[in-house]
């Protein structure tokens, strides 16, 4: 098929800049290890109170892994369990969450934590908490009438 | 499939067009992509 | 150079022949057939009277949202944004793309016979019927759980049978427009089919592959769980199936437009259509790629693998190559168009062209809403990047500019020349004029709203939510001022809506009875031939199986073998 020159400058342009995004994502992922959340744990959802780390909610410190704290976190309509998470500012932090019913959102607006919790799946985000400040953490997946006042807080501080 | 009876000078505002197009969905990426570097 | 040349005008006189040939078979329909008409217009009533309702619908979100009124006797927020998202994404779209579809098939290929015209009343019918099915249900507070009905919220049984309903009708109406497109080819072998219908083809084709995945999660999931027939479904199977159709539905949205602006957008202007070719081109490779990139809207969800959703996001990539053809070809007959009429200079054509026609200035809006539209869905695609944005309102704001402008603005205005044609009457300069108003409203409206709904969204309000102030959290208190900008932009798209829809009723049964055309350009007289190729839908069903395949068979298969326990349904509305 003959392409106008124009038209072929345009394609090598546009498809090159296509590459060229999926160059730097790739390589974001595949080399920095930034990718979105996608652990692949499962968990009955019904017994989620019962099992560990979710039967303890909440801001641990850990030794011995590649990150500092885990921050557990279980949503069940409309709330979130535990309803504040407390983390010292340049600490690696694990966020380690799941639904006891349906699907919620967990989503730390202002920041890049932002992923899907499904009963039965178990989501997982490893990020460093670089900037103080209290960010507010909504759900942003529909999950009923109390969706809009689903919400906890992170506040990332200035260690003690 | 070019129409032939016209020379390829005829696009050039097709051209330009299109390349402020590309440019535009480029620095849209870039900006969206400082963000999420800046943020954590 | 000369001998080059001789050749060239050699090439050239032959396909001359070959176009000419065409293009009288296209003059010759230049009516849709009367009864043909009669289908696609109750296609576009039923999808009009979806705009008006689901219009309603918004103006109440944007209004919540404001924070200012509260909805009066009971009813909830998410029960006006299903009705809205059901009625608006899903009946007034498809409605309307089979309304238009249907007629352009009869124009290009001829009459429908009396077995695809009775497939199409029946595809109607049945699409209708489940419509109703489904809108009772959202009614009676039943269904709640949005256009996308995630599990484990659960629907009434009901509400899942008309979505159904919708769907298999619109196989069958999909059908009755394939088996016109195929009469054609057998009955003009060795001939180029008309442009506009083998698009129509390409279209259902890549719906029909899509919808599989959907109908299979309503049949031997939702219904089952919904009737009491199993207990429990998986849910990330479900939604694993449902996104293999949802990219694909954007994608059948917005490919009807793409048909409006390659073929009857040139004719409007005088020009014709810069190539055939390229033009089949990019249908088949929407064809190829919109379905096996669904993870890209899974792309935050746990149990599925990075590399399979970055696997996608590389299909998805794919994807924008056929728009970027699309971009150079309309520049392209534009250019050329505005060139013929004396336009010098680099951009002196852009003033020759027929702004003052509706026809022309509605659709092109769309196009260049399209624009940023597109430029916001690489950023979603953009793989890590999505976390970015995912299910805030930005997301929102995204396909509002994407599906209710630059898709919806383009079927506004092939309104104005559809309707009157399948009618029988004429657009008066007056109905003209205020089609250019209704694109003006429409476009401000939705820049205002659009824009609120980006930034709000990068500063992380989430969408489908009611109005709240989040506890008295700083930020939530940010987000409320793009809300009010919402509300205004919203309250002029309602005032666009009623609008339109008095252009629509005028159009309908009050302008002058007379005849508008229904245009459809012509190939440029030197183009080369079509290769062949491009026609031979066996060989790309054989690639898009494949594709999906690739894409699909190992992430299903490792949901299903890693399936935790499945869910139970919620009514939590
Ligand atoms: C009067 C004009 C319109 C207004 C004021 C409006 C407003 C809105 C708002 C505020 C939302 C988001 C609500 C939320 O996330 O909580 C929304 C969602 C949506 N709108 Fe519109 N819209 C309009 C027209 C349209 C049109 C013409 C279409 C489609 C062709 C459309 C399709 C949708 C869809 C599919 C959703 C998603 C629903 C969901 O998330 O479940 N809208 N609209
Ligand atoms: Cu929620
Ligand atoms: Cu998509």
């Amino acid at each position: 098929m003959h392409l106008h020159k124009y038209e072929k400058y345009w394609l090598a342009f546009g498809v090159g800049s296509l590459i060229v995004f999926l160059l730097i994502t790739g390589i974001m992922a595949f080399h920095n290890g930034s990718h979105p959340p996608s652990a692949k744990n499962t968990i009955n959802y019904e017994k989620v109170d019962e099992i560990a780390p979710f039967n303890n909610p909440g801001v641990h410190k850990v030794e011995g892994k590649d990150w500092d704290y885990e921050a557990v976190v279980v949503a069940s309509a409309f709330y979130y369990d535990p309803p504040i998470l407390e983390v010292p500012v340049g600490a690696k932090v694990k966020f380690i969450a799941t639904s006891k019913d349906v699907v919620h959102g967990f989503e730390v607006a202002g920041t890049n934590i932002n992923m899907m919790l499904e009963p039965g799946y178990i989501s997982e985000y490893v990020t460093t908490v670089d900037k103080v400040g209290e960010y507010l953490i909504v759900c942003n997946e529909y999950c009923g009438v109390g969706h809009a006042q689903m919400h906890s807080m992170l506040k990332v501080v200035e260690p003690k | 499939m070019a129409n032939k009876n016209h020379s390829d000078g005829d696009l050039k505002g097709t051209f330009y067009l299109v390349m402020a197009l590309g440019v535009f969905i480029v620095v849209v990426w870039g900006l969206c992509f400082g963000l999420f570097l800046d943020r954590f | 150079m000369s001998q080059a040349l001789a050749n060239k005008s050699k090439a050239a006189v032959n396909k001359q022949n070959i176009v000419g040939k065409v293009s009288n078979k296209v003059n010759d329909l230049m009516q849709v057939n009367r009864k043909d008409s009669k289908i696609a217009m109750a296609h576009i009533y039923v999808a009009m009277i979806a705009l008006l309702l689901g219009g309603t619908a918004g103006l109440l979100q944007v209004l919540v949202r404001s924070g200012e009124f509260k909805l009066p006797w009971g009813i909830g927020y998410y029960q006006v944004l299903t009705v809205h998202g059901v009625l608006l994404g899903l009946i007034l779209t498809t409605f309307f793309i089979y309304g238009f579809q249907i007629a352009a098939v009869s124009r290009t290929s001829g009459a429908l016979s009396a077995k695809q015209r009775l497939l199409c009343w029946i595809g109607f019918w049945t699409m209708t019927t489940g419509t109703a099915m489904a809108s009772a249900m959202v009614l009676l507070n039943e269904a709640s759980v949005l256009y996308t009905f995630y599990a484990p919220l659960q629907a009434h049984w009901i509400f899942y049978l008309g979505l159904t309903l919708v769907v298999v009708g619109s196989w069958i109406g999909g059908l009755g427009q394939a088996l016109r497109w195929m009469q054609w080819r057998k009955e003009n072998k060795g001939q180029t089919s008309p442009l506009l219908s083998f698009m129509v083809v390409c279209n259902n084709l890549m719906w029909f592959v899509a919808t599989i995945g959907v109908a299979s999660e309503v049949l031997f999931q939702l219904l089952p769980w919904s009737l009491g027939l199993v207990e429990r479904v998986d849910i990330l199977l479900s939604r694993t199936l449902f996104w293999s159709f949802g990219h694909a539905l954007v994608y059948f949205w917005l490919l009807p437009a793409y048909m409006i602006w390659y073929v009857v957008v040139p004719k409007v202007i005088g020009g014709k259509i810069f190539s055939d070719a390229l033009s089949r081109l990019s249908f088949i490779m929407f064809v190829l790629f919109s379905v096996p990139v669904g993870l890209h809207h899974q792309l935050t969800e746990p149990g599925v693998d990075g590399s399979w959703k970055f696997l996608q996001v590389i299909l998805t990539m794919m994807v924008v190559i056929p728009s970027l053809l699309t971009a150079f070809s309309l520049f392209a007959t534009f250019e050329i168009r505005g060139r013929a009429l004396g336009g010098k200079g680099v951009f002196g054509w852009l003033k020759q062209l027929p702004w003052g026609d509706a026809r022309f200035f509605v659709p092109f809006l769309g196009m260049l809403v399209f624009i940023p539209g597109g430029a916001g869905g690489i950023v979603n695609a953009s793989y890590q990047m999505n976390q970015l944005i995912h299910n805030t309102i930005w997301v929102t704001g995204h396909f509002h500019l994407t599906v209710a402008t630059a898709v919806v603005l383009t079927f506004f205005g092939a309104c104005y020349w559809l309707v009157p044609h399948l009618t029988g009457r004429t657009l008066t300069k007056e109905m003209n004029r205020l089609g250019i108003i209704q694109a003006i409203v429409w476009v401000v409206g939705m820049g205002i709203m659009s824009s609120a709904m980006h930034v709000a969204g990068l500063l992380g309000a989430p969408r489908r939510s009611a109005f709240s102030d989040y506890g008295g959290a700083d930020i939530a208190s940010t987000w409320v001022s793009y809300q009010i900008a919402q509300a205004v932009g919203g309250t002029l798209l309602f005032i666009g809506i009623l609008l339109f829809l008095y252009i629509f009723v005028k159009l309908c049964w009050f302008a002058p009875k007379g005849q508008e055309e229904f245009p459809i350009a012509e190939v440029a007289p030197n183009a080369e031939k079509t290769p062949a190729i491009l026609e031979n839908f066996k060989l790309w069903i054989v690639i898009l199986v494949a594709l999906v395949l690739i894409a699909y068979s190992f992430p299903i298969f490792d949901i299903i073998s890693n399936a935790p326990l499945g869910s139970k349904g919620y009514k939590l509305w």
